[in-house]
């Protein structure tokens, strides 16, 4: 462990505010990656790019697109996704760009940031809706839509990701705490820590 | 942590290591050996230790490759650094790496089931180490010893043969174990268990210890501790404390937990009495007919194929509970046509392993104010309190069960299960989530003659030894225990005020192998025509031969093995050693 690890290590166990920027100048090497990809293409990478940053966006710390979220899902897809699951992928992804045209009269891309969220934002909530809002027609129309189509784009998408996210360098460092290496405390006031561990 | 550098670097262990000097066959070939060696895992290690420290020139073969002590390519390494961030691809899943306790930081330490294949009748995971030190760099470190219930049990209830030896007779080599590796832990004050040399505990957190006190109040008899483990919280020997990185099975350069590397590797080459090669392949142990004792043993070289013979005057079998097993049945003469030291006929037979992917977890409300720092490397533990007397006794099965598990907060990954995404999703996610508590039982699991290994009659590895077959499968007592297993994590969890809890009990999945503590299939006894070892660790066939890996078990309790393979290997030894002098063994 070189002394940028220490730093860190250190700064992350005392809850040091390091500016979201300065940090990820200091550690980065996460620009967004021009291609070639291994299994995206340049458009499919940049739409991924924008739909992850709107999933975990830029706050005080930086979001899924400087922890480099879409290479991230290029590898994914590329080593972890069989053919199928793949195909469905991809398609899904073309098929919030066809939503985008029909409903909002451009494709997702040229939308404007409030669209492009409001859209992502309503498929998220189409996915996982208030079951117990439900009665048990609809309960049960859902679940068989469910089994037929499968697991809905925006779902895998925000598993991808939270997972992308949470374990880049920005996420577990910045976003979150590293555990670090010290003695062990089993019990120890959250508020001395402050934030979950990565 | 420069602290801990500096150790890896200038560790006593790795200095030693260093100069470790693989010898060629040629140089080995003209020696001949006051002991041979097979395997350098938890039991060869502690093999090596004894029998070079007694003055034995001592020969360890591994058919692993290499592993410096400190020169773990995982260590330490971040998540994002790690190839596939710490994942084990489908396609490497599938050929290589099928059983889940390989991840990826880990994988190459493992071997591959594509190019050491093996035959499951039934299904089997036959997770094997593949480098010097075996599978001490990768267990899990947990260390309950054995009590005198567990000896007792065949004879008490009628399944399975008596153990030739008690408590007592294995008591002060555990003493003798522990204190040289390390271990920690906690009284526990249970019926179930004798517990071991302790060094200072690790600490539970809030929910667990609020658990263990629900569990003690609701259950009178039942009692929650921390995990004994074979983890220094205290440094030792040279070796450092734990500093509580997380993931032990990486490798550990301070020598934190017990290893071959951090432990009875460097204590054997110490001594200067022991030669250690890697990448050699014992195919089989080669018998003299005319001595009546075993003379050495065959080896083939694991990359270049090349074969030969060494000579050797006791030889230790540590090869691992299954790969010692297919040796001696490779080893055919006319007086052994079934196997070495198989008289008896039950070489191979009464394979066991734990049972476990079965228990409850359930979300412990509250405590959103405690929280932990640092990762410790050890769950907790409930010891065996089914069939340990008076109102305890089961009328459905013998024998017992013990949990390990814990309690944790959920992390980012709740995220993706839930409605929302944006700014809000991400400030949700910055604070642990609810306190879940886990129960992951193990049980005992019985001899039965038809759960065994044999060699395949025409298909060999590509060492030139016949494939091994497996045919093994949970009986009707494991069965009954199992809804036991579930059901009492159920009883718990509520009494602890659990919400939400959820049972499993995996039996689709999992399958023997898969809690790694195979054993059996070369037994001990007290007949020789029912068991292939006595009480000694040495074949009653053959004196100068030893087994002290999980092969020679009799019964499997429930307790993790490995402790008991290294107290009985360091008696073996001893045992050995003194009856080699006397010449006794007529080597
Ligand atoms: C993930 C994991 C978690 C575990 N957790 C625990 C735990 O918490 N507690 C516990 O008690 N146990 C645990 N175990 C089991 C423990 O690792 C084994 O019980 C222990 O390693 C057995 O010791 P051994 O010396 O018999 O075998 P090993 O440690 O596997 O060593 C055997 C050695 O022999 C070598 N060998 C095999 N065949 C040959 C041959 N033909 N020629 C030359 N060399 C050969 C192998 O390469 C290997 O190095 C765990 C195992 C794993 C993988």
């Amino acid at each position: 462990m070189d002394r940028r690890e220490a730093v860190k290590r250190i700064s992350a166990l005392l809850g040091f505010a390091v500016s979201g920027p300065t940090m990820a100048g200091i550690l980065s090497g996460c620009q967004a990656s021009q291609g070639p990809f291994r299994t995206l293409t340049q458009n499919q990478h940049d739409l991924l790019v924008i739909m992850s940053e709107h999933i975990i966006p830029t706050t005080d710390t930086p979001g899924a697109k400087e922890a480099g979220v879409a290479d991230f899902i290029d590898a994914m897809l590329t080593d972890f996704y069989s053919e199928e699951r793949r195909k469905s992928f991809l398609d899904g992804l073309a098929e919030v760009d066809d939503l985008a045209k029909e409903t909002l009269g451009n494709a997702f891309m040229k939308c404007t940031d409030a669209e492009q969220f409001e859209l992502l934002d309503k498929l998220d909530t189409e996915a996982f809706p208030d079951l117990d809002a439900m009665d048990e027609a609809e309960r049960n129309a859902f679940e068989e839509k469910r089994r037929a189509n499968g697991r809905p784009f925006i779902a895998t998408l925000k598993e991808l990701t939270i997972s992308g996210y949470y374990t880049s360098e920005v996420g577990a460092t910045q976003e979150l705490h590293l555990n670090p290496m010290t003695p062990y405390r089993g019990d120890v006031p959250f508020s001395e820590v402050g934030k979950a561990w990565a | 942590m420069s602290h801990f550098l500096k150790l890896a670097k200038h560790g006593p262990s790795a200095r030693l290591q260093s100069k470790r000097f693989m010898k060629t066959f040629s140089i080995i070939k003209n020696e001949e050996y006051d002991a041979i060696v097979v395997g350098s895992g938890v039991a060869g290690g502690w093999a090596a230790k004894e029998l070079t420290e007694k003055g034995l020139k001592t020969l360890v073969l591994e058919r692993g490759r290499e592993q410096l002590h400190g020169d773990y390519p995982t260590e330490h390494k971040h998540i994002w650094e790690l190839e596939h961030r710490g994942r084990k691809t489908p396609e490497e899943t599938k050929t290589d790496y099928p059983n889940g306790a390989i991840s990826g930081p880990i994988k190459h330490f493992f071997a591959k089931d594509s190019e050491q294949p093996y035959v499951e009748d039934k299904p089997f995971f036959w997770v094997r180490g593949d480098v010097v030190g075996g599978r001490s760099l990768t267990w899990g470190r947990g260390v309950p010893r054995w009590s005198p219930m567990d000896f007792e049990a065949p004879l008490k209830d009628g399944h399975g043969i008596d153990w030739p030896i008690r408590y007592e007779d294995i008591e002060p080599w555990y003493e003798y174990v522990e204190r040289f590796i390390g271990v920690n832990g906690e009284p526990m004050n249970s019926p179930a268990i004798r517990d071991n040399i302790f060094q200072k505990p690790m600490e539970m957190n809030a929910v667990e210890k609020h658990f263990r006190k629900s569990v003690e109040e609701a259950f009178p008899g039942r009692t929650m501790t921390i995990f004994p483990m074979a983890i220094l919280t205290e440094a030792l020997n040279g070796r450092a404390a734990c500093h509580y990185c997380g993931p032990c099975a990486r490798g550990c350069s301070t020598g934190s937990y017990f290893s071959s590397q951090s432990s009875t590797l460097p204590a054997a080459q110490a001594t200067g009495n022991l030669t250690l090669r890697p990448d050699s392949v014992v195919h089989s142990i080669l018998y003299d007919e005319e001595k009546d004792r075993a003379v050495g043993v065959r080896v083939v070289d694991r990359v270049t194929k090349e074969e030969m013979e060494v000579k050797g005057k006791l030889i230790f079998l540590c090869a691992s509970a299954l790969g010692s097993t297919q040796i001696m049945l490779n080893s055919k003469s006319n007086r052994f046509p079934n196997g070495i030291a198989n008289s008896s006929g039950t070489l191979g037979h009464y394979l066991m392993d734990h049972h476990f992917h079965v228990g409850g977890s359930g979300l412990i409300p509250g405590f959103e104010d405690r929280y932990f720092i640092g990762n410790r490397p050890a769950s907790t533990y409930i010891p065996r309190f089914r069939n340990v007397g008076g109102d305890t006794d089961q009328p459905n099965y013998v024998r017992g069960f013990h949990y390990g598990g814990g309690a944790g907060r959920a992390g980012w990954g709740r995220g993706g299960g839930n409605r929302g995404i944006g700014a809000s999703l991400k400030e949700s996610l910055r604070e642990p989530g609810p306190w879940r508590m886990y129960m992951n039982a193990f049980g005992e699991m019985l001899p039965n003659y038809d759960n065994h290994v044999y060699l395949d009659g025409e298909k060999t590895d590509q060492w030139g030894i016949p494939l091994l077959h497996m045919s093994c499968e949970l009986g009707e007592n494991e069965l009954e225990m199992r809804k036991d297993m579930r059901a009492s994590a159920g009883e718990m969890l509520e009494a602890a005020g659990a919400e939400e809890i959820y049972l499993f009990d995996r039996l689709e999945s999992t399958a023997p192998g898969d809690a790694i503590h195979e054993m059996g299939t070369a037994r001990m006894g007290r007949d020789p025509k029912d068991s292939v070892l006595n009480g000694n660790n040495q074949a009653h066939d053959v004196p100068n031969l030893f087994v002290t890996d999980g092969a020679c078990m009799t019964s499997s309790a429930c307790q993790n093995p490995s402790i008991t393979y290294m107290a009985l290997t360091a008696r073996a030894c001893d045992f050995a050693v003194k009856a080699m002098q006397r010449g006794d063994l007529r080597v």
